[in-house]
């Protein structure tokens, strides 16, 4: 949700530990994030932060990561899972590593790889000769099939004759 | 949680492991007991100490108040009743920490902490901590406990069962239950 930044910050983990030197934060073990609407469930996450304790990057892993967030109160939840999730905050960047799943409202991409920029709010996925990418999207609304051309919004009330 | 608030605190905590071979002796009244059979009898006892040392150039570095300090030969102890001690950083007080008992064995350089230890910053952003036990080793430079552990700032909370912290690396563990809570400072 849009005030999901300003929301406190819940984690519980097995066990952590804390680098002064090399700036590393590292989690382990059920661990579980919170903040708002977002929720992250991974195995590990390591979290580097620079001196002056700003977040560089946190990545996480898993069998597999998963996050959701609600984007918007009139949106599904947004969920993506991989084996590895590297958030780079300089860059706005969220990379999902390893049978990547992104997916919303019915819609899905699934990957090797997915780039999504926070900023742009694009999203890139990368397959290989293996494995493709797979994109699902549902067939719009019967109601709206009827009136419905392609590129045409939907129309909220009645139908042609 | 800013690991370096972590780190800072638990070297504070630390400089308290040399304060059992200062403090013999600062006493308002020392009893030196009549110890005939030196196992297990104290060799001298203090009560009500207020002690305070500076550096070579005057400036505090320490203050200690406790209800008594014993002493003991075999094996060299000192064992320190609702110890009170503030450390001073460049003249000015910088740490604050207090427990109900701490025992220093002065071979080996420690000290164990018990009963509501706890240990606050004040020269800086607010910063504790709490526990029931904790042990420092001034030659390791190592501090730890398997008691619940509270750290506290302005804007985080961490709680974990146990604590093992190495001050000279510079890294700290929180071995179990570790539940954190930050809140995201008003932009």
């Amino acid at each position: 949700l849009p005030n999901d930044r300003d929301q406190p910050i819940s984690i519980a983990a097995n066990s952590a530990s804390f680098n002064e030197k090399t700036g590393i934060a590292t989690y382990t073990g059920n661990i579980e994030v919170q903040q708002g609407s977002l929720l992250i469930k991974a195995d590990e996450i390591i979290a580097t932060v620079d001196k002056q304790g700003t977040i560089i990057s946190v990545v996480a892993k898993g069998k597999p990561a998963r996050f959701q967030q609600q984007p918007a109160t009139d949106k599904g939840i947004a969920s993506a899972e991989a084996e590895e999730v590297n958030y780079q905050a300089r860059d706005g960047l969220v990379q999902l590593k390893g049978n990547a799943k992104l997916q919303q409202d019915n819609s899905s991409f699934k990957s090797q790889q997915i780039s999504y920029s926070l900023d742009k709010g694009e999203i890139e996925a990368k397959g290989d000769s293996k494995n493709r990418v797979q994109l699902v999207f549902p067939p719009p609304k019967k109601e709206d099939r009827k009136t419905k051309k392609l590129g045409e919004p939907p129309t909220s009330t009645g139908t042609q004759p | 949680m800013d690991i370096r608030n972590s780190l800072s605190l638990a070297g504070g905590l630390l400089v308290l492991a040399t304060v059992g071979y200062y403090w013999g002796g600062l006493g308002q009244k020392t009893i030196r007991l009549n110890t005939s059979d030196p196992q297990n009898l104290p060799e001298y006892e203090v009560q009500t100490l207020e002690g305070l040392q500076t550096n070579a150039s005057g400036q505090i570095e320490r203050t200690l108040r406790a209800q008594a300090l014993t002493h003991y030969r075999q094996p060299e102890q000192s064992i320190l009743q609702t110890p009170d001690v503030t450390l001073y950083q460049a003249g000015q007080a910088a740490w604050h920490i207090t427990a109900q008992l701490a025992t220093a064995h002065e071979s080996e350089q420690t000290i164990h902490l018990s009963g509501k230890v706890t240990g606050q910053r004040l020269n800086s952003t607010a910063l504790s901590l709490k526990t029931e036990f904790l042990s420092a080793n001034q030659r390791t430079q190592t501090l730890s406990t398997d008691r619940a552990v509270e750290i506290r700032s302005a804007y985080a909370q961490l709680n974990s069962q146990g604590l093992d912290a190495n001050i000279e690396q510079g890294v700290l563990t929180f071995p179990a239950h570790v539940r954190g809570t930050y809140v995201v400072p008003p932009r």
